[in-house]
This record gives structure tokens, C-alpha cells and sequence, in this order.
């Protein structure tokens, strides 16, 4: 359970960083980030994913905390590769 | 020089994960599965049921090896940790003759009386096999390991030089568009788990670092029990006395050498020449109570119970060995990130395997000829059905003939084993003696139709069903049928997948790939 709160915030991270990749923004927000937009995103992004190592190192002291961080990156990447891919995937049959 | 150098990389990552890469893909199958190896012993072994507690335990197993080996030159226990209910013991008969290993060891129950009933190696086995292999020498298959394990991580860091694109893509995953849908595949499982794979390949490097390269201890000490004895505080053999004396008993023992251990579990007892006059024993904390797998012993007195000592590992080399091992095998995990730690794996699983595919699905489309390809690549492609399909209907068939092979068979621990293999064998030949794609297809639907078979046969061999677990809260048992389910669907999603692709090239579609997988475990 107390995956759950890191997972969030790490899953908002990689979406911002989705979001200030110019080939996701059209499908992420339906139109292109200015340049400092873009650059502001990526570093929101960047400190989401550092809040949520913070969080679990918090939660469960620097060096569980770290560990438990590089699990939730992946889970949480993966699970935003999922999203972005279900919502864009094309019927190609 | 930049684009040379990826060049060289690209040739380097394809030809090293190729030739390495089905062992490699069973490695990593095994390995993932033997995070989970309590629990599927303990799936194994339905008859079995609760918990059991180090001293009770220890002073069990101290009963069962005073009837069957007083005498013993040492005894070996193998405690239950916090997943598991059952006490694994071994000895080494005070005789000069070497004795079979079946005979010199037992699984107890948490009263210490001998499990007779479905004998089996349950998960341990999965764990041994990911870097023991099996029916060929322990040590060839660790050098064999080792080396494949060292080719891994070349391949990691020259595929990070190869998939120049892989952060530029982190995000794609393009289904349906054949070579790019499996580059994309093996780029993101590789990429979303890359702090996982570099460890893990690094760590298990560690695991065996010291037979791999042995001559630093060799260069240092004269004997390898004079390293064990400074380091890990290891008592050097000593001669029994002939004295006979009752062995001190071992649960107040186990509770004093937890206490001092802030009260973290005794994982192993190893007691030398019990019941003589100058018997040893010797507590080592459990892996799971730290980050480091070892360093923690308490020696006692065999024959007073008096305490002798503690010895804690120091050294910083140590101690790092000591995390690094932790961190691989993940004991310490609690049980969610023991899930991360599966998950990563099943990750590193398809990462290897979308690895192979790519190499055949990548040349097919440059095949002069598509419906006779050269003598290589029918090869790999068959040796990719064998280890992929073939692999994953052996451990179904693994979990299949726990159940159904004859509770009191004779030899029934090997058989099981045995049965696996003859699986994967099976496999094996069906993809060479049939069509290749459609070799594909049905070995795929074999695979997902086993792992589907295992929940039913679950139910109606044992009291220990699906639904009943479920009303029970017996959750291992309902993950553990969840996840044969998940599995059969990857495969049978896999098999239905890879059978409309063949109708598509058939029907005159550009040819690609025929043999790819939508979904993969």
C-alpha cells in the first residue's frame, strides 16, 4: 500500500516528461508547448521523479527507500508507456 | 569514429545476445520465478499449512537427526523464514563412504517429522536451476553461467550504444507494425527496467565472483577454510573425540543467538561432530532480516550450549559482497517489493526473448528467398521456439505434475523434475519437425493451454482450489493461481496473435514476421 503514494507522483513525473517530448504532445495535450512551456515541463517532470525518491526515503529510510525507488521508475515508466500507447494506439488490422 | 564505433557495438550486442541468449532467457525465467520460491514450495506442498517459528523448528529437526544420523560428522539445518513452514535438513555420515544426497537429506515439517508425501524440490529447485542448471556438473554450469551472465552485461551496455534511440523512444510502444513493434518491445522492457538489469547482471557476477576469480584468496591465504575461518569466522574441521556427549538443546540456543540479533530470525544451524565432547554450533542470522545476505554468526559450545562468541563480518570488501548478494537475491524484500522485483524480472524475461525474435524477424525480411531460408536461420528460429515456448511449457508441466504424479512414487523428487525437462524436450522437437510459423502458433497455445490447466488441476486434486483459497484469504494460493492465468493468457493471446499474422502474409500482405508474439511472460 504504501507503494502507492511514490507510484503516483512518479507517474505524474514521466507523463510530464512524455509532455515535453515534442512527439507526445499532440497526443498528450492536442497541441505543441512553446519552448519555455517545454522546458518548464521537463522540469517539473525531473522534480516529481526527485519528490518521490524523497517520499519513499522518508518513508523507509535513504537506502531502502532508494531501492524501492528504482522499482517504482520502472513500474511507474511501464505503466505510462501503457497509458500513452493504449489512448494513441491506431486500429492498424 | 561515432558511427564505427556503434557499428561494432551493434555487431557486438547482436552476436553476443544471440549465442548466449537462450540460456540467458531460461536464466532469467528461473531467476524471476525464484523470488517467489517459498511460495511456490509452498504451493508445492499443499499438505503443508502455517507457519513455523526458528526454535520450534530447530528443536524438531534436532530430534529427526538424533534418530537418523546421531552420529554425523555435521548436521546442516535450513531454518524456515518468515514465508515458509517447512525445515530443510541435511548431514554428513560419519562413515567414509559418500553417501547418495537423497539419503543424506530430509524435509520436516514444523514439528520436525520427515515429509514422505509428494516429495519435492518445489521452488528451491527453479532457484538452483537459474544458476546450477541441472543434470550436467555444478561447477561447469556455474562457469557456463558466469560467462553467459558476463556476455549479458556487454550486451547491456553495447545495446544502450546500439538503440541509439532507446531515451528518445522511451515512451514507444507501436503494436501491429512488425520488426518496429519488436524493437520497440525489447527497447522498452529494456529501457523501463534498466536500473534493474544492470544490477541484477552485475550482482549475480558477485554471487560467484569468488570462484570466478579466486586468486586473490588464493594469493593471500594458504587454504580456503584459513580465508573462511578470518573472514567469515568459519571453524576450521576439527577431529571428534570420541567422547560421546548429548547435544546441547538447540531452540533455547536459537532464541539466545536471535536476542543478541536485536531479535532477527536464525536463519541456518550448522553443527559440527553433534554429540561429542567437542561439538560446535554455529548460528547464521536469516538472509531476510538485512540488505547484507550474510556476516552474522553466533558459535556455541555443542555439548554445554555455552555461548562462544559472535562474529559479525567487517571489512568493507565484505560487506559490499555481502549487500550485493542481498540485493540480488531480494530476501529482504517485504512483499510488495518483492512484486517490483518480479515484475522487473518478467521484464528482463521479455527483453531476452523479443531479443531473439528481433534477430529472426529482422532477417526474414532480407531473406532472398522467404519460404527457404538458409540452414542458420532455421536454426535459431527453431532454437528460439524450444527456448521460449519450450521453457515455459516445461515449468507448467513442472507445476502440473506435482499434482498429478502418485503421491508415494518412488524417486518422486526427480520424476517431477524429469518431467519438466521431457517437456521442453517435447517442444524442442515439435518446432523442428513442423512448419516454422505454425510451430509458433502451437507451441504458444501448448504453452498458455498448461499454465490454464493448472488452476483446474489445482481444484480437483487438492482441498486448496481457487475459491476455496479465495473465502479462505489463503492469498498465496489464489496469486499463485492468478498468475497461471495471466500467463496462459499472454500465451494463448500470443498463439492467436501469431496464427492471424501467418493468414495475413498468407493472403498475400507483405511477409513479416510471422512468429511474433502481441503479448509475452
Amino acid at each position: 500500500m504504501m507503494h502507492i503514494l511514490p507510484a503516483t507522483v512518479i507517474v505524474a513525473g514521466f507523463l510530464a516528461l512524455a509532455a515535453s517530448m515534442k512527439r507526445h504532445q499532440r497526443d498528450l495535450l492536442g497541441r505543441l508547448l512553446t519552448h519555455v512551456q517545454t522546458r518548464s515541463t521537463r522540469m517539473a517532470g525531473w522534480f516529481l521523479l526527485g519528490i518521490g525518491w524523497a517520499v519513499d526515503a522518508a518513508l523507509l529510510g535513504p537506502a531502502m527507500g532508494t531501492i524501492v525507488w528504482c522499482g517504482e521508475l520502472s513500474l511507474g515508466a511501464a505503466l505510462t508507456v501503457t497509458a500513452l500507447n493504449w489512448r494513441t494506439r491506431r486500429p492498424s488490422r | 569514429m561515432k558511427d564505427s564505433l556503434r557499428q561494432s557495438m551493434a555487431l557486438f550486442h547482436t552476436w553476443s545476445g544471440l549465442l548466449l541468449g537462450w540460456l540467458l532467457f531460461a536464466m532469467f525465467a528461473t531467476g524471476t520465478a525464484a523470488y517467489f520460491q517459498d511460495e511456490i514450495t509452498r504451493w508445492m506442498q499443499p499438505e503443508v499449512t502455517g507457519d513455523a517459528e526458528p526454535a520450534t523448528a530447530a528443536e524438531g529437526a534436532m530430534r529427526y537427526l538424533n534418530s537418523v544420523a546421531p552420529d554425523a560428522k555435521s548436521w546442516y539445518i535450513s531454518l524456515p523464514n518468515s514465508r515458509s513452514a517447512t525445515t530443510q535438513v541435511y548431514w554428513q555420515p560419519s562413515g567414509e563412504r559418500p553417501a547418495k544426497r537423497v539419503e543424506t537429506s530430509a524435509l520436516l515439517d514444523r514439528g520436525g517429522h520427515a515429509i514422505t508425501s509428494r516429495e519435492t524440490r518445489g521452488g528451491f529447485f527453479l532457484y538452483r536451476f537459474h544458476f546450477d542448471l541441472h543434470y550436467m556438473p555444478v561447477l561447469w554450469a556455474r562457469y557456463l553461467v558466469g560467462v553467459a551472465a558476463m556476455f549479458m552485461l556487454v550486451a547491456i551496455l553495447s545495446g544502450v550504444i546500439t538503440h541509439k534511440k532507446i531515451f528518445a523512444d522511451f515512451f514507444m510502444l507501436r503494436f501491429g507494425k512488425g520488426q518496429r513493434s519488436w524493437l520497440d518491445a525489447h527497447n522498452v522492457t529494456a529501457v523501463l527496467a534498466l536500473p534493474f538489469h544492470l544490477m541484477i547482471t552485475f550482482t549475480g557476477l558477485v554471487t560467484l565472483a569468488s570462484m570466478y576469480m579466486p586468486w586473490g584468496i588464493a594469493a593471500n591465504y594458504a587454504e580456503q577454510t584459513a580465508f573462511s575461518e578470518a573472514v567469515f569466522g568459519r571453524s576450521a574441521e576439527t577431529v571428534p573425540s570420541g567422547r560421546h556427549a548429548p547435544l546441547a538443546d538447540l531452540g533455547p540456543l536459537v532464541r539466545n543467538a536471535s536476542a543478541r540479533w536485536n531479535g532477527e530470525r536464525v536463519g541456518y544451524i550448522s553443527i559440527a561432530n553433534p554429540n561429542d565432547a567437542v561439538a560446535l554450533i554455529e548460528m547464521s542470522r536469516a538472509p531476510e532480516a538485512a540488505f547484507g545476505a550474510r556476516g552474522q554468526t553466533a558459535t556455541f559450545e555443542g555439548a554445554t550450549g555455552r555461548a562462544i562468541g559472535t562474529h559479525q563480518a567487517t571489512g568493507s570488501a565484505l560487506a559490499t559482497e555481502s549487500v550485493m548478494i542481498g540485493l540480488h537475491t531480494g530476501r529482504f524484500a517485504e512483499w510488495g517489493l518483492r512484486w517490483l522485483y518480479f515484475l522487473s524480472g518478467l521484464g528482463g524475461t521479455v527483453m531476452v526473448g523479443s531479443g531473439l525474435v528481433l534477430w529472426t524477424v529482422k532477417r526474414r525480411a532480407r531473406l532472398s528467398d522467404p519460404s527457404c531460408p538458409h540452414l542458420g536461420f532455421r536454426i535459431v528460429e527453431r532454437l528460439n521456439i524450444a527456448a521460449i515456448a519450450g521453457l515455459a511449457t516445461g515449468i507448467a508441466v513442472y507445476f502440473l505434475a506435482n499434482r498429478l504424479l502418485p503421491l508415494e512414487m518412488v524417486d518422486r523428487t526427480e520424476r517431477e523434475i524429469d518431467s519438466l525437462f521431457l517437456a521442453w524436450l517435447g517442444i524442442g522437437l515439435w518446432g523442428i519437425l513442423r512448419p516454422a510459423g505454425r510451430a509458433w502458433t502451437e507451441a504458444l497455445a501448448i504453452a498458455g493451454a498448461c499454465f490454464a490447466a493448472i488452476p483446474l488441476v489445482n481444484a480437483m486434486t487438492t482441498s486448496r482450489g481457487l475459491l476455496p483459497s479465495l473465502l479462505a484469504g489463503d492469498w498465496t494460493f489464489v496469486a499463485f493461481d492468478l498468475v497461471m492465468l495471466v500467463l496462459a493468457a499472454g500465451f494463448l493471446l500470443a498463439a492467436v496473435r501469431s496464427a492471424q499474422l501467418r493468414t495475413k502474409a498468407k493472403d498475400g500482405a507483405k511477409p513479416r514476421g510471422a512468429n511474433r508474439r502481441a503479448t509475452s511472460a
